[in-house]
């Protein structure tokens, strides 16, 4: 795995670039984001629905988690490995174990493995196991197993995280197969500076092709977050990735950003899908400010982020989701019969939505590369904080509110 | 049955787009020859643009089924479409189309699938079963549909009734699966082999001959021969 940075922000860490995976077969534009994915494939888009919903969607993110019981690490070494068994052999698939389908109990996690919640039971992870999963899976990027905790577990809990992350770093690395290349190294640390600043430096240290910033989304405030992620910058080197999980919304992913993050699994498309929400905040910062958009002021309870499909007042309402988009649900489909297939319960307006919620989050991620290339990201993100403050003191506000 | 004759005439007579839209009549009347004739002689005097086949497809003894389906087909016009509701498996359909039906509609195929059944030559495939865990192959070797294309049963197996990726790609080569069967159907009859088709499909269906003595009767009203599908009787 090779990045090459091309362009740089000059009042932040934020970069852009290409980052070269394999025998360079595959190449990603950084920042970049990763699909989220469920034993493998997305939970709504059928694979030959993958390319029309953005050229950038090639890249997925697969837990490990998911192959501990149906598919096993047994069938996936006999399928050859992940690209094969999901069918999709020119994508990216980068297994990483933090996802929202499994989630990480801290409470039960102990020196042996990582435990885990999952759809099958609860499940210890040893570092073998993981690295079984791993191996089957053969992977274009992985990352090793953390002991992630959230924000306010005891300093003790959190040295105790540090410790053991660092550990079964070390057994990743050892268990990895030959040929294979090396992982992100997981850098844990919790709410603490110094303990984050500490493990990125461990890491550092370890033959690791990059590194993967865990337990961020847990339970940490914005500007906690913004001086971790300081903690953790200033100890990595420059010219290796760089990827976070559990960060969802737009203003976290442009702080991330700004902190040098290059790659990025979210899994925020999803969760507004499942709750019946849109996304709609405009991207085009040129255009806004120009007031050449017509942001919908009769959008109800909208926070010009998101609307809520379910919302009666989308019964009648024939107009795409938004009007600027070209993604196949805004080309084709309305609000009124995505309204419909809600209230019938239908599994189609979560496949129209996933398009819709995927398609929208990608061109943001485009929107961000633009403005890094273009020399004004730290205005564009100025002007997404300035949307939103503007939203909370009431001045953008809805007829309806 | 009367209160369907009533309402038809009221539909006809509310119906404000007949040039657009094909208002087809259903022919109701349980499974009472009687009433059944009445019904169909009630409908073809409208002179509707076609006509539909229902108050089947809801649990009743195949024997008494196909008897209904055979009477209607021989009432209602020739040069008119006769729609079976709520039919259903291919068994079935083979079965009307011998017949001289022409359209079906069901949900069997996508329900089926969502329960983790999918639809092959030789039957169904219940992919949530243990054995499925190992098998490689796809669905269908005979499948030109995406998901045989591209997964085996083995993965198929874990998705089913777990994940909705699972309805979905199942469902996909279910409804693959009827387009298939109603293409062979239509071709078989249009190049004067439809005794052939039939045959080969009960042989995939019943290996071991064992065809049910509903689907034997109805092709001899159907004038199929499928004797030699047919395993000898004790």
């Amino acid at each position: 795995m090779k990045l090459v940075v091309r362009y740089r922000c000059g009042e932040c860490r934020a970069r852009a670039g290409l980052l070269y995976l394999g025998n360079r077969s595959h190449v990603l534009e950084t920042p970049c984001l990763l699909l989220c994915t469920r034993k493998g494939l997305p939970t709504f888009i059928p694979p030959d629905l993958l390319p029309s919903i953005h050229p950038d969607a090639l890249a997925l993110h697969a837990s490990p988690l998911h192959f501990f019981d149906s598919p096993s690490a047994k069938t996936l070494a006999s399928a050859g490995g992940l690209h094969k068994l999901i069918s999709l052999p020119g994508y990216t698939v980068a297994a990483i174990a933090r996802d929202f389908v499994c989630i990480a109990e801290h409470g039960s996690s102990n020196k042996i493995g990582a435990s885990f919640q999952t759809p099958f039971g609860r499940r210890t992870v040893k570092p073998v196991d993981y690295m079984d999963v791993i191996n089957a899976m053969q992977p274009d990027i992985w990352a090793s197993l953390p002991d992630e905790v959230p924000s306010w577990v005891t300093h003790k809990r959190n040295k105790q995280s540090v410790e053991r992350t660092l550990n079964w770093l070390d057994s990743c690395i050892s268990l990895k197969k030959d040929g294979m290349e090396s992982g992100l190294g997981c850098i844990v640390g919790g709410n603490s500076v110094e303990e984050r600043g500490f493990c990125a430096q461990e890491v550092a240290k370890r033959d690791v092709s990059g590194f993967c910033l865990s337990g961020f989304g847990l339970g940490e405030s914005a500007e906690e977050r913004g001086l971790l992620l300081e903690a953790i910058m200033k100890n990595l080197p420059d010219e290796k990735a760089r990827q976070i999980s559990g960060l969802d919304l737009p203003e976290e992913v442009l702080q991330a950003v700004s902190a040098g993050i290059d790659v990025f699994d979210s899994t925020y498309p999803h969760s507004l899908t499942m709750s019946g929400l849109a996304m709609v905040f405009p991207l085009d910062m040129e255009e806004c400010l120009s007031g050449r958009t017509s942001e919908n002021a009769n959008d109800v309870g909208s926070d010009f982020t998101k609307i809520n499909l379910r919302a009666v007042a989308y019964r009648n309402d024939t107009s795409p989701i938004l009007e600027s988009c070209r993604c196949y649900t805004c080309s084709k489909h309305t609000k009124a019969y995505i309204n419909h297939l809600l209230n019938t319960h239908e599994m189609l307006a979560q496949t129209l939505l996933d398009i819709h919620n995927t398609h929208h989050y990608m061109n943001f991620f485009q929107a961000i590369r633009n403005a890094i290339q273009g020399g004004y990201f730290a205005d564009f993100k100025a002007w997404f904080a300035s949307r939103r403050q503007a939203v909370n003191e009431g001045i953008l506000v809805s007829s309806a509110a | 049955m009367h209160r369907t004759l009533r309402w038809i005439k009221r539909c006809i007579n509310a119906h404000k787009r007949p040039t657009e839209q094909n208002l087809f009549g259903i022919v109701q009347g349980g499974l009472d020859p009687q009433l059944r004739d009445t019904c169909v002689k009630g409908m073809v005097a409208l002179d509707l643009p076609g006509y539909a086949i229902g108050g089947l497809a809801g649990g009743e003894e195949k024997d008494s089924f196909w008897r209904v389906v055979a009477q209607c087909t021989a009432g209602l016009p020739e040069d008119k479409p006769r729609y079976v509701m709520g039919v259903g498996f291919p068994l079935d359909i083979v079965v009307c189309s011998a017949l001289g039906a022409d359209m079906y509609d069901c949900v069997y195929p996508t329900r089926t699938a969502r329960f983790g059944t999918a639809l092959v030559p030789e039957g169904v495939l219940k992919l949530k079963h243990a054995s499925m865990a190992a098998d490689f192959r796809p669905l269908d070797e005979t499948c030109s549909c995406m998901v045989c294309k591209r997964y085996t049963r083995s993965y198929l197996h874990s998705l089913v009734t777990k994940e909705a990726m699972g309805s979905q790609l199942v469902s996909y080569h279910n409804v693959a699966y009827m387009m298939k069967l109603s293409r062979d159907l239509h071709h078989s009859i249009l190049e004067g082999r439809f005794p052939e088709f039939v045959q080969g499909f009960l042989r995939k269906q019943f290996p071991q001959g064992d065809v049910p003595e509903w689907v034997c009767n109805a092709m001899e009203v159907a004038g199929i021969d499928i004797s030699m599908c047919c395993a000898p009787l004790k």
